[in-house]
């Protein structure tokens, strides 16, 4: 029955060990995939090199599929699978923040530490800056506190919010990202092609 | 388009995204949650002012909420050995598929200066909007982009639009 | 479009499809259709429920502290509870006729154990969703504005029995005072701790 930790099966110290693996196959893939290039990775803002996309999507659609399926067989309970906090305004914030910072940098936090163990030094530069943008926050904290914790929705999913069933979400999401994979496909083509 | 040396060609993205995804899906059927990354840089610099000013880091909320019991153990926290294990992760593949070299990845017409202070300002607004918004591209797009999060899904969109509007303005560091 | 990536997006599709069709004709509500806290709504249960049921003597009730934390149980438990930390429950065997009691921190905690609890093949399960914070409140230190309607007043009166019942100190408030302003959580306990109410 899973979660595991939920039902016991799996204690703090194990919990620490699956970390590992898990982290050391995730690292594994990214490279493998060649997100801890920044080249690679900032080719998809100029529609060069969508990597990241592929990467990203078909991350998201194989763990949702495999969610959805296991929820149905019974194998693991849903509401247990930790779901985080909505924050509307402030993840929004957050995100066009991050997005300028990704294109300028080249590198997401994860995939800087990639570059940074791959031996790129522009990886270890992204990390210090990500460390010194932390620092800023937390010191500009107490002004920024009440936007930070504005408009909470708890967790909440997609098909909660609208109202429509979860397997008509998962198959919504499915049939848009293979769209995106067949456009970003494409659109790669299209960057290759010779020019005059 | 930048050639490569004698390094192994890239795996197939659709494949290496379904090992991700799979990696993923094991964490919520072993742990109940998802993977991160931006949270345990946030965990690790709480620990540092922890100990390099503590009455500061008591002080203020954002470190103080990092630190429940006090500056625990770095080793026992989840995502900062996770993270470890990204860090190992990428080195093994690069190791075995010949992609290590120490050098700083960049476009053709910016200095290796001007590359690595666009690294620094771009990891400073990625650590300001990870903060605010409790997560990046792990935590938020792959772990609540799975979990069909509201608040996930409003960052993905947030932070793609926003990369192609900046694309423009930075074009010289990468093209 | 290569072997790989079409064989990718096929099975990609069928079990997306498959999902939609089972949502559509399947009927039942999947648990990511609601919220944790809804899946547990109908179980709910007040501290003074529970009060009302500990001072009637209720039969075949247990009642399960879920807390990790064993220094917080011995500090403060609620009367006749048994702590079962959640990594734990797996041990409690499910006895039919049975009516399990679980409460928490507060936190999603109780729910969670609801879950887990359902799972193992437990049925009745109640879950009080605001923990020991309800019982400190409510029945060890409940009080009424001194402005309160007279339908309030005859409520509280019940409420104050039940929780002298307990040992616990209801009380009306002065004029002005609100409630809140010293029945902070650490307050209360150290309150009730040091009168001895860890029954």
């Amino acid at each position: 029955m899973a979660p595991l930790t939920e039902f016991g099966y799996v204690g703090p110290s194990a919990g620490l060990l699956v970390a590992l693996g898990l982290g050391l196959a995730f690292g594994f893939f990214l490279e493998r995939g060649g997100l801890g290039n920044a080249v690679k990775l900032a080719g998809q803002f100029y529609f060069t090199d969508l990597t990241v996309f592929k990467v990203m999507f078909a991350a998201i659609v194989t763990a949702m599929l495999g969610l959805f399926w296991l929820a149905a067989a019974g194998v693991v309970r849903l509401p247990l699978v930790f779901v985080p906090p909505t924050f509307v305004l402030p993840q929004l914030a957050g995100g066009l923040v991050f997005g300028v910072g990704f294109v300028v940098g080249g590198l997401c936090p994860g995939t800087s530490c990639v570059s940074a163990s791959s031996g790129r030094l522009d990886g270890i530069a992204v990390l210090v800056g990500m460390v010194g943008g932390i620092v800023i926050f937390n010191e500009a904290f107490p002004l920024i506190e009440a936007f930070y914790r504005a408009t909470p929705l708890g967790s909440l999913t997609i098909p909660q919010a609208l109202g429509v069933p979860h397997g008509v979400v998962v198959a919504a999401t499915v049939a848009a990202a293979l769209l995106g994979f067949a456009a970003a496909e494409r659109i790669e083509r299209r960057a290759v092609a010779p020019r005059g | 388009m930048p050639t490569g040396r004698a390094a192994q060609p890239y795996l197939n993205p659709y494949l290496a995204g379904v090992g991700i995804g799979v990696v993923l899906l094991l964490a919520f059927v072993i742990m109940g949650r998802g993977l991160g990354a931006s949270g345990a840089f946030s965990t690790a610099v709480a620990t540092g002012m922890a100990v390099a000013a503590p009455a500061h880091a008591a002080d203020n909320a954002a470190y103080a909420a990092y630190l429940p019991d006090g500056p625990t153990s770095l080793f026992r926290d989840w995502l900062f050995i996770e993270i470890v294990g990204v860090a190992i992760g990428g080195l093994l593949s690069a190791l075995l598929a010949g992609r290590f070299r120490i050098g700083v990845d960049k476009g053709p017409r910016v200095t290796v200066r001007g590359r690595l202070a666009y690294a620094v300002a771009g990891g400073v607004l990625m650590g300001i909007g990870a903060k605010l918004a409790r997560g990046c591209t792990s935590g938020q797009a792959l772990t609540g982009g799975a979990l069909l999060s509201v608040g996930s899904w409003a960052f993905v969109l947030a932070a793609f639009a926003a990369g192609y509007l900046a694309a423009p303005l930075v074009r010289r560091a990468w093209t | 479009m290569t072997r790989i990536n079409a064989g990718l997006a096929g099975v990609a599709a069928v079990l997306g499809g498959l999902a939609g069709i089972l949502s559509l004709a399947g009927g039942r509500a999947s648990p990511l259709d609601q919220p944790l806290s809804a899946v547990v709504e109908a179980d709910r249960l007040s501290a003074l429920e529970l009060a009302t049921w500990l001072r009637d003597r209720k039969p075949n009730l247990t009642i399960l502290d879920v807390r990790p934390d064993s220094a917080a149980f011995e500090e403060f438990r609620l009367p006749r509870a048994r702590h079962a930390p959640l990594a734990e429950l797996r041990t409690v065997a499910p006895e039919p006729g049975t009516t399990l009691v679980v409460y928490g921190d507060g936190s999603d905690l109780a729910g969670r154990a609801w879950v887990v609890l359902k799972a193992l093949g437990h049925d009745t399960i109640r879950v009080m969703p605001d923990g020991v914070g309800d019982w400190l409140v409510a029945i060890l230190n409940p009080t009424l504005p001194s402005d309160a309607p007279p339908e309030a007043r005859d409520a509280f009166a019940a409420q104050a029995e039940l929780s002298r019942y307990f040992g616990g100190l209801p009380r009306i408030l002065r004029p002005g005072e609100r409630t809140g302003s010293d029945t902070g959580r650490a307050a209360l306990l150290r309150n009730t701790v040091r009168r001895g109410c860890a029954f």
